[in-house]
């Protein structure tokens, strides 16, 4: 009997160590499903920059090392965007003037996947059929519908036409419709209106998801391709979203110069 | 275009408007359960009401009204917004507007408290600023403009009102409903709720994990929130406002605010949403409306005010060629 035994384990043993590494303990919600309820992060520079690139000066002399800007090992499978060849003209021209361009300086909504690793949080609020993603930047949110995945887009949107599915312990989302206007990050990188993003959560521990977002987008780049990095839950006690209301931090920006006197005096 | 018929809607309902206490039907119903096992708030809730914030000073005891009150009330109101909308750009006829209740109302006012159903009286040295007198002309004032539509002026953005400058709306606690847009989606995470708004797409968190308040230095235009489940109902604390918004009822600022939310799902189709007020500093009473709140399969769409806020440049720089062309004629 004893034999009988270790041998069942020594058959078994290797396929439930296996399926311990592949599947790491983690809350999961009444129905089975990953619990991704709470607040989560990315950490890095990929806001910065989705390519690998070194640290910089900021644009603004006044803030000095404050302002400057890290570097990066880039976020892109492969290392690089790959722009058609207009495109990649259009983004060197977008990062030769970047403040003038960037639409997250004017306080607009920040788009998929750009608010994903922005370097302020989101709450995820996980419902069996829908979920509701909320930003800090700019209170920004998306509503993710996971029953109806064939339920089209009405209108284009800055956060996009979102719908969900799980495929095993992975959130997969299918992003759609989103307007043009958006950009990738700070150095430049955009998309155009064809763009979809099929973005994949996998949890990798209790407070690490594994981040994965493919973009198609045939108008600007030349084949698919894909980002990836950890998104990690704010474990800070108390833990909660706070305001970031920036269209009054833009409004100089925007309408200084309509100003009746300057905003000095 | 939204907060022009927020902003009538607001002025056309105060002293004229309120709902019936959910506790008694709260009773007899059970809600279902989510998969946290909590009762299931969850989905898209009108609040649209035709009825008055407050209560005729000359009906002080008729706490409701027949429902010909409300079609020959509804019915003025109607024809008052066809003739409002042919007043100039931006002002939205009937097409656009969504004030009836989705959800039967026949309470005379939506406040409940005072019993009077009126608004209590303001505090020594509080004024009303803004309201329906700033929809049409800009009103005397100084900055920080705390009340939503119109302005004091068009020397810079922050002259105008915070709709205007699309940053909050009248959806911050308490919910007052508006002649459109009166939409929010309820969401029940483990820990946590939260009430988003369809206008400037807010999303308002509820804690439910007896965390402690936040710090008296952090404020929020909508304040912060803390929450618990009293039975079947969903209470909701709200403190910490920032002081940048109006109290309430174009009164005072908000920052010593404290508002009691109490969310009770009285059928498969209905909420009823109380809140009570308690703002010393500001009125000398604590006030409470109640109004209910309709189950809709419709959807929330994104509400990017400011992306598209071609109004404040419009009005900026319309302002400054009016000075210049003034200028010009006086040389």
């Amino acid at each position: 009997m004893l034999r009988f035994v270790l041998v069942l384990l020594a058959l078994a043993g290797p396929l439930l160590l296996s399926g311990c590494a592949t599947q790491p303990r983690i809350a999961r919600t009444a129905d089975g499903k990953p619990d991704l309820n709470g607040i989560w992060e990315a950490m890095g520079s990929a806001h910065w920059n989705l390519e690998p690139h070194n640290a910089q000066g900021g644009p603004i002399a006044q803030l000095g090392a404050l302002g400057g800007i890290p570097g990066g090992l880039g976020v892109v499978e492969g290392g690089r965007i790959p722009y058609t060849t207009e495109a990649a003209a259009k983004r060197a021209e977008n990062k030769a003037n970047w403040l003038e361009r960037d639409p997250l300086a004017k306080c607009y909504l920040p788009g998929v996947p750009r608010a994903t690793y922005l370097p302020q949080p989101f709450q995820i609020t996980q419902e069996r059929r829908s979920l509701l993603i909320a930003y800090e930047f700019a209170g920004a949110t998306r509503i993710v519908y996971m029953d109806q995945p064939s339920l089209p887009a009405q209108v284009d949107s800055w956060m996009g036409h979102n719908l969900g599915h799980w495929e095993g312990d992975t959130l997969v989302i299918d992003v759609t419709a989103q307007v043009a206007d958006t950009w990738l990050d700070s150095a430049g990188n955009f998309h155009g209106p064809a763009m979809r993003v099929q973005e994949r959560y996998t949890p990798a521990g209790p407070d690490v998801l594994r981040y994965e977002a493919t973009i198609t987008d045939p108008e600007t780049f030349t084949r698919p391709w894909k980002i990836s990095l950890p998104l990690y839950r704010r474990l800070d006690p108390n833990m909660q979203l706070l305001d970031f209301k920036c269209v009054e931090f833009a409004e100089e920006l925007l309408y200084g110069k309509f100003r009746k006197r300057p905003a000095t005096q | 275009m939204a907060t022009m018929g927020r902003a009538i809607s607001a002025c056309l309902l105060v002293g004229l408007v309120p709902a019936a206490h959910a506790a008694d039907a709260a009773v007899k119903y059970r809600a279902p359960r989510n998969e946290y096992g909590q009762p299931d708030l969850r989905g898209v809730w009108n609040f649209s009401s035709d009825v008055p914030l407050q209560r005729p000073k000359d009906a002080p005891d008729k706490q409701f009204q027949t429902r010909e009150d409300i079609a020959k009330s509804n019915a003025a109101r109607d024809k008052q917004i066809e003739q409002y909308a042919q007043q100039g750009v931006g002002a939205h006829n009937l097409f656009w507007l969504d004030y009836k209740s989705q959800a039967e109302n026949l309470r005379s006012s939506l406040i409940v408290y005072p019993s009077n159903g009126r608004m209590p009286a303001l505090a020594g040295g509080v004024t009303r600023i803004g309201g329906f007198a700033a929809v049409f002309k800009d009103v005397p004032g100084t900055r920080p403009v705390r009340f939503n539509l119109g302005g004091i002026g068009k020397d810079g953005p922050e002259d105008r009102g915070l709709s205007e400058r699309c940053i909050v709306t009248e959806s911050r606690p308490p919910l007052t409903p508006g002649f459109d847009s009166n939409f929010v989606q309820i969401f029940q995470g483990r820990d946590h709720v939260v009430i988003l708004n369809e206008q400037i797409h807010d999303a308002r968190s509820i804690f439910l994990d007896e965390r402690p308040p936040l710090d008296d230095a952090l404020r929020g235009w909508y304040g912060y929130s803390r929450g618990r489940w009293e039975g079947e109902t969903l209470v909701i604390e709200t403190r910490n406002f920032n002081g940048l918004t109006q109290s309430f009822d174009s009164a005072g600022t908000s920052y010593d605010k404290v508002v009691t939310e109490r969310l009770t799902r009285i059928a498969d189709g209905t909420v009823e949403y109380e809140a009570t007020v308690v703002d010393p500093k500001t009125f000398t009473d604590k006030f409470t409306l109640v109004f209910p709140m309709a189950k809709t399969d419709k959807r929330i769409y994104e509400f990017a005010c400011h992306e598209g806020n071609y109004s404040m440049e419009i009005i900026l720089s319309g302002a400054r060629k009016e000075e210049a062309d003034a200028l010009q004629a006086k040389q």
